[in-house]
């Protein structure tokens, strides 16, 4: 795409970007931390910079985790939802990127139903704005990246900052799962295994031609038993047309749900990842994700460290800006 | 008005005809001679180096008239129609209201006498409002002017109502077209379902919706001994089940679109909403078994399935935008892109575009070049370029994703009954 300045930059998915370009981001994610654990002070380097909020879809914990990251590094955040907006009376996408473009607030957040949605607003930004860039905070079911680079934060904090030939395990509707796309492209390109478990309709065996460290395991005993971490994803019926793709949900539960039992399978420092939303008692149960072996609230810790950075090279600012 | 067409390298498969060198003379709306070195005519083009064959026949395009004149008219899809070689094109009753009155038959015959484009033969809609109830009046709507039944863009969901159909078709001496589909399979589909849909993360229609549907009609073609007529198959599954109804000498006969010999669901990738047809482009293994049916003849016909599109509806997320591409104007370069690339002989080539699809509608006057038969022609440059792009194109949408390509050979001239429709600048 024809962009002009080249210190700022779309996030539109991980497939496209570089190893050492994550590894960027995640070293000034760290910084953050360290900061907001008061060891250091940093400037406010969003100052001037608006960040517009789309949310096509409901979304509390990502939306709330872009507009603190954003509020931290001192930009102004506007938000905009679908309902009572002029998407209600049905403005095109195309046409609402151009009018946020054209406006030039800086950034836009966008999460939206559709596969592809993020390109499409940001073709339609880059046509009338130079300086705008587009962050995705999910488009349907292909890419959630700010949700892959907080969970390689946390899984770089438990497993050592090399994930090298470690083996990571993603269990459940990986079809519908933007979460688990943008995760396996990730960890492919840290040179990550991933075990990818679930219902063959929710697995389709193509998952595999979309990164060469990808593996399919039939059934949840193999993937707990070789994974150092396992991500549990819930059953997104809301993605499906026709009728549910297995007999009912303690059926599921019963095949693919992490309970107490399983969990205790893990290898000795193996532990557990969920982005939320949890259905509790179906893809896990009550105590594994409360227990000592959920990693969940760091992960959600993490979530406005990543976004601090993804801000930042949004804007070019940080070590994104010009000379840094 | 007579006029010649001189030192034409005339060639008509369906007739056998392969000869340089010739003259063709036209008087009136008929053909007079084939052969007519130094007899008089009022007008003569020079032909040199150039080919002429009968006037190509399109089995589908959509007119959007009535109903949908924002996207396209008779009047521009004829223009579109003409330049692209077609003389005759079988228009879908996907308009609004449907063509399942007589009134809207003479309506879409009366626009199409105005422009004088191109002859458009009406496909009735083969349930009442196509919705799949009852049978339309086929008998009524037979001696109005439709050559054929379908539900166009919907399968018969009724396999009742398909049997009823195809009974009635065949006592008035005409085929049903099926759209072949298993819908519950291909809810909520956007694009193939295979390695493709799956990096998209996009919903995906299986190959087995489509043969699924083949199966049922193919079945029930047998069971009625009517002529059943299969609109663009998409799926190597598909034809092979009609190559074996074919063994089995069922009534069937199928066709194919340009896009669907051309590209694969690769031409998705970037979420290009331009390549989103229906039924979807499928993986490079489906395209190889469209071309190898095209060559063994289980495929009669290649269709434009012409199919205007907005903006508005195009530029758009690509699980909400509308399906379709235009084609009339592009159908012949990219048939003949195929002969270029090894895939498909001349003969063959023209064939499907002529004798083929004039077949299947049991109309053997058309796609045909005889001495005192109606005088429909295309002469082609295969040397000359066709440049897809907005100023050659005549629709009154571009949506295509092949705006931007070019192809060797093109229509230079189209004459329909007679009358010349389309002239290109570089013919003398």
């Amino acid at each position: 795409m024809g962009l002009s300045d080249s210190t700022r930059h779309h996030l539109l998915g991980i497939e496209s970007l570089e190893a050492s370009e994550i590894l960027r981001i995640l070293r000034r994610a760290r910084e953050f931390r360290e900061v907001q654990r008061g060891t250091a002070t940093f400037a406010r380097s969003l100052e001037g910079v608006s960040l517009v909020t789309m949310f096509y879809e409901n979304s509390t914990r990502t939306r709330v985790s872009f507009e603190l990251a954003a509020q931290k590094l001192g930009a102004q955040v506007v938000s905009v939802s679908a309902a009572g907006s002029s998407v209600a009376k049905g403005e095109s996408l195309w046409d609402t990127g151009r009018t946020f473009g054209a406006m030039d607030p800086g950034i836009v957040v966008m999460r939206h139903p559709s596969s592809g949605a993020a390109l499409l607003l940001a073709r339609a930004v880059e046509s009338v704005s130079v300086a705008t860039r587009v962050v995705n905070a999910g488009d349907g079911a292909h890419e959630h990246p700010t949700q892959a680079l907080l969970d390689a934060l946390t899984l770089t904090d438990r497993l050592g900052l090399d994930l090298e030939g470690r083996t990571i395990a993603i269990v459940g509707d990986i079809a519908h799962s933007r979460v688990a796309r943008s995760n396996l492209f990730l960890l492919g390109k840290l040179g990550a295994k991933v075990l990818l478990s679930g219902p063959r309709v929710l697995v389709p065996k193509a998952l595999e031609s979309l990164a060469p460290n990808v593996e399919i395991v039939r059934g949840i005993d193999q993937a707990i038993e070789r994974a150092d971490a396992l991500m549990m994803l819930r059953v997104q019926f809301e993605r499906m047309a026709g009728p549910p793709p297995f007999p009912s949900l303690s059926d599921y539960a019963r095949e693919f749900g992490l309970s107490v039992e399983r969990a205790s399978r893990l290898k000795p420092d193996a532990f557990v990842m969920h982005p939320g939303p949890m259905n509790r008692g179906i893809e896990i149960e009550p105590e594994v994700a409360d227990g000592p072996v959920s990693v969940v609230a760091h992960q959600v810790r993490n979530g406005i460290a990543a976004r601090m950075a993804v801000l930042e090279r949004a804007a070019g600012a940080g070590p994104w800006a010009e000379g840094a | 008005m007579n006029i010649r067409i001189d030192s034409v390298r005339l060639f008509d498969p369906g007739r056998g005809i392969d000869a340089p060198g010739r003259s063709v003379l036209i008087e009136g709306d008929r053909i007079r001679s084939l052969d007519a070195a130094g007899q008089k005519a009022e007008r003569c083009i020079e032909g040199r180096g150039l080919w002429l064959v009968p006037g190509l026949v399109d089995l589908r395009a959509h007119l959007g008239e009535p109903g949908f004149t924002k996207s396209e008219t008779i009047e521009t899809a004829g223009q579109a129609a003409a330049l692209g070689g077609f003389t005759t094109v079988v228009a879908m009753p996907t308009t609004e209201p449907t063509i399942d009155r007589v009134e809207v038959v003479e309506l879409v015959a009366s626009r199409a006498r105005t422009s004088q484009a191109v002859r458009v033969l009406p496909a009735g809609a083969l349930s009442v409002g196509r919705e799949g109830k009852r049978l339309s009046e086929m008998s009524k709507l037979r001696s109005a002017g439709c050559v054929a039944f379908t539900e166009a863009d919907r399968p018969v969901r009724d396999s009742q109502l398909l049997r009823y159909a195809l009974e009635t078709a065949g006592e008035i001496g005409v085929p049903i077209i099926s759209h072949a589909d298993d819908e519950t399979l291909s809810l909520g589909g956007v694009m193939h379902e295979g390695l493709v849909s799956t990096r998209l993360a996009l919903a995906g229609i299986p190959s087995a919706a489509e043969a699924v549907g083949v199966a049922r009609d193919l079945a029930l073609a047998e069971l009625t001994g009517a002529r059943l007529h299969f609109a663009r198959l998409s799926s190597a599954l598909s034809v092979d089940l009609v190559r074996q109804a074919r063994r089995r000498e069922v009534r069937v006969t199928a066709e194919v679109s340009p896009l669907h010999l051309l590209l694969n669901d690769t031409a998705l990738l970037g979420y290009d909403t331009r390549a989103k047809l229906h039924p979807p482009l499928r993986a490079e293994s489906d395209r190889q078994a469209l071309l190898a049916g095209l060559r063994d003849g289980t495929i009669d016909a290649v269709v434009s399935d012409h199919l205007a599109r907005s903006t508005l509806e195009k530029n758009t997320e690509l699980d909400r935008a509308a399906a379709g591409s235009i084609g009339l104007e592009t159908t012949l370069s990219v048939v003949l892109g195929l002969v270029w690339g090894g895939e498909l002989t001349l003969e063959r080539a023209i064939s499907v575009l002529t004798r083929g699809p004039a077949d299947v509608l049991g109309m053997d006057e058309l796609g045909r070049l005889v001495e005192g038969g109606v005088a429909d022609m295309t002469l082609i440059d295969p040397e000359l370029p066709l440049s897809v792009n907005p100023a050659e194109l005549r629709s009154k949408s571009q949506n295509t994703p092949l705006l931007g390509r070019a192809f060797r050979g093109r229509s230079v001239l189209t004459i329909a009954a007679g009358r010349t429709t389309y002239r290109h600048e570089s013919l003398a």
